[in-house]
């Protein structure tokens, strides 16, 4: 850790080049996939919070009492969505 | 699990909201338990088997393991995964934040006459560990934006980063450390309890409602965490008494408090605030007292792998000092500011939340102890375990 008052705070034993010049950590060799990291994340959420409308507009439709277990159906949106990112036997498929 | 805040102050969601914050919590949870055991399984696999056969050995700290690991996919996405998701922890609660602004100044007028205080100090000059980032990629950290703002940002996005895990007050740390000690040590009854690097005050409220009579200070440089926190509190009903103080500067005269406490608060100190901070704890303590800090297990007690896990926050999360506070021994803090090493106390304690306080009780009375090299101590997953330690004053 420096003492200069103008330098970012960071741990004194940081390895070199975790971060990028705007200061950000980078996990993968080109940084441009970090961002689309970010992007794909942002995009599930709004699909997720479409997700969530589409329910209540069927449901209401149905005429039926808000009963959905909508934590299940997350959990279940978050393992589709992001399945390729899992170990390759690690998946709700491959571990049956 | 999704928990509403149960003051207040508790933001009115939209649908879209309630979706937004939903799907964040979500997305911790299966970053923290998914993606983190696939972490582990490609350090088994991959990682460690090609650290031995290249240097002959396993890795030998956290450290090592870090930079092995940094070239791996499963470390990969899983750090730009939980970024992502710990930025929009934030993003998802801000906007509810600013449209509530009126609402939260009403309600703070309504309650001005509350029991309690607030005592801010407007010379206090607010240090860089504060000011200068974004503490836990915190838009503005603790001190940052308008009025209360930050407070609320923080209460509410603690809901959406804590995955039900902290209970609905977020004051699981505060009630199971305040379980633990009252079942451990029943004839010891603070009078007077100072809670340091209090922010909005969630984890000092316990100890009010474990111990009514006692008196509760509690302390931090910034303004707008204490602000929401004195609103936060009278709003509850608890008479709490907050103040703009640094830790380590504590403006309180010597022997005047029983208990000393902090929760996930020596992590953000720097070394040596940290050891003023012990210093000053002792002196304010009167004999008999005790100095109790909640925090992550240190690096001396876990794996090298748990170190490593643990350690990534100090990295990546904007909390520079972490990993420098997991190095340090928590007994030899305590006793480099004067207290005896026969003083020292440490345990783990299960979250009252998730295990009941009558499993704190059979803890203690069955002697009980958890182990600190667990997977589930101080980590916010299923099954999540607290640590605790400090010492008593002479």
């Amino acid at each position: 850790m420096t003492d200069d008052p103008a330098a970012p705070l960071r741990p004194a034993d940081a390895p070199a080049g975790i971060y990028g010049p705007d200061g950000r950590p980078r996990f993968f060799a080109e940084p441009a996939v970090d961002r689309f990291v970010a992007t794909l994340v942002n995009l599930a959420c709004e699909v997720w919070v479409q997700e969530e409308r589409i329910l209540a507009l069927e449901t209401k439709a149905r005429g039926e009492a808000a009963g959905l277990d909508r934590e299940a159906l997350l959990s279940s949106f978050m393992q589709r969505v992001f399945a390729p990112l899992r170990e390759p036997d690690q998946t709700p498929t491959a571990a049956g | 699990m999704s928990v509403a805040l149960l003051h207040d102050m508790k933001p009115e969601l939209t649908p879209e909201d309630a979706a937004r914050e939903r799907f964040v919590s979500g997305l911790r949870r299966f970053v923290l338990n998914d993606l983190a055991a696939d972490l582990r399984l490609a350090y088994e696999r991959r990682v460690a088997p090609a650290f031995v056969r290249s240097q002959g050995r396993p890795p030998a700290d956290g450290a090592e393991i870090h930079k092995a690991m940094r070239t791996d996919p499963a470390f990969q996405s899983y750090s730009a995964m939980r970024v992502q998701a710990q930025r929009m922890v934030w993003s998802s609660v801000a906007p509810v934040v600013q449209r509530e602004r009126d609402k939260r100044r009403k309600i703070a007028e309504r309650v001005a006459q509350g029991a309690g205080s607030l005592s801010l100090d407007d010379t206090l000059e607010v240090p860089r560990n504060v000011t200068a980032i974004d503490v836990h990629l915190m838009p503005g950290s603790y001190a940052g934006g308008e009025g209360m703002d930050a407070g609320a940002v923080y209460d509410q996005g603690l809901v959406v980063f804590s995955m039900g895990l902290m209970g609905e007050n977020l004051d699981d740390i505060g009630r199971s450390m305040a379980a633990y000690v009252s079942a451990k040590y029943p004839s010891f009854k603070p009078a007077m309890i100072l809670d340091v690097g209090c922010t909005i005050g969630h984890n000092s409220l316990p100890w009010k409602a474990r111990y009514p009579q006692a008196q509760v200070h509690a302390i931090d440089v910034a303004a707008p965490v204490l602000a929401y926190g004195s609103v936060r509190a009278k709003l509850q009903g608890h008479e709490i008494h907050f103040h703009q103080m640094s830790a380590d500067a504590l403006a309180f005269p010597d022997a005047s408090f029983d208990l000393v406490f902090s929760s996930m608060f020596l992590h953000e100190l720097s070394k040596q605030t940290r050891a003023r901070l012990f210093t000053e704890a002792r002196r304010v303590l009167r004999p008999g007292g005790l100095m109790l800090h909640m925090e992550l297990p240190p690096n001396s007690q876990v794996n090298p792998f748990e170190g490593f896990y643990l350690d990534w926050d100090s990295y990546y999360n904007e909390e520079p000092y972490y990993k420098g506070y997991r190095d340090e021994d928590p007994k030899e803090l305590c006793l480099g500011a004067g207290f005896a090493a026969e003083d020292y106390i440490q345990f783990v304690v299960p979250s009252i939340g998730v295990s009941g306080e009558s499993a704190i009780q059979q803890m203690v009375a069955s002697e009980t102890v958890k182990a600190v090299n667990s997977r589930t101590t101080g980590r916010l997953a299923e099954g999540v375990c607290w640590f605790g330690f400090g010492a008593w004053r002479r």
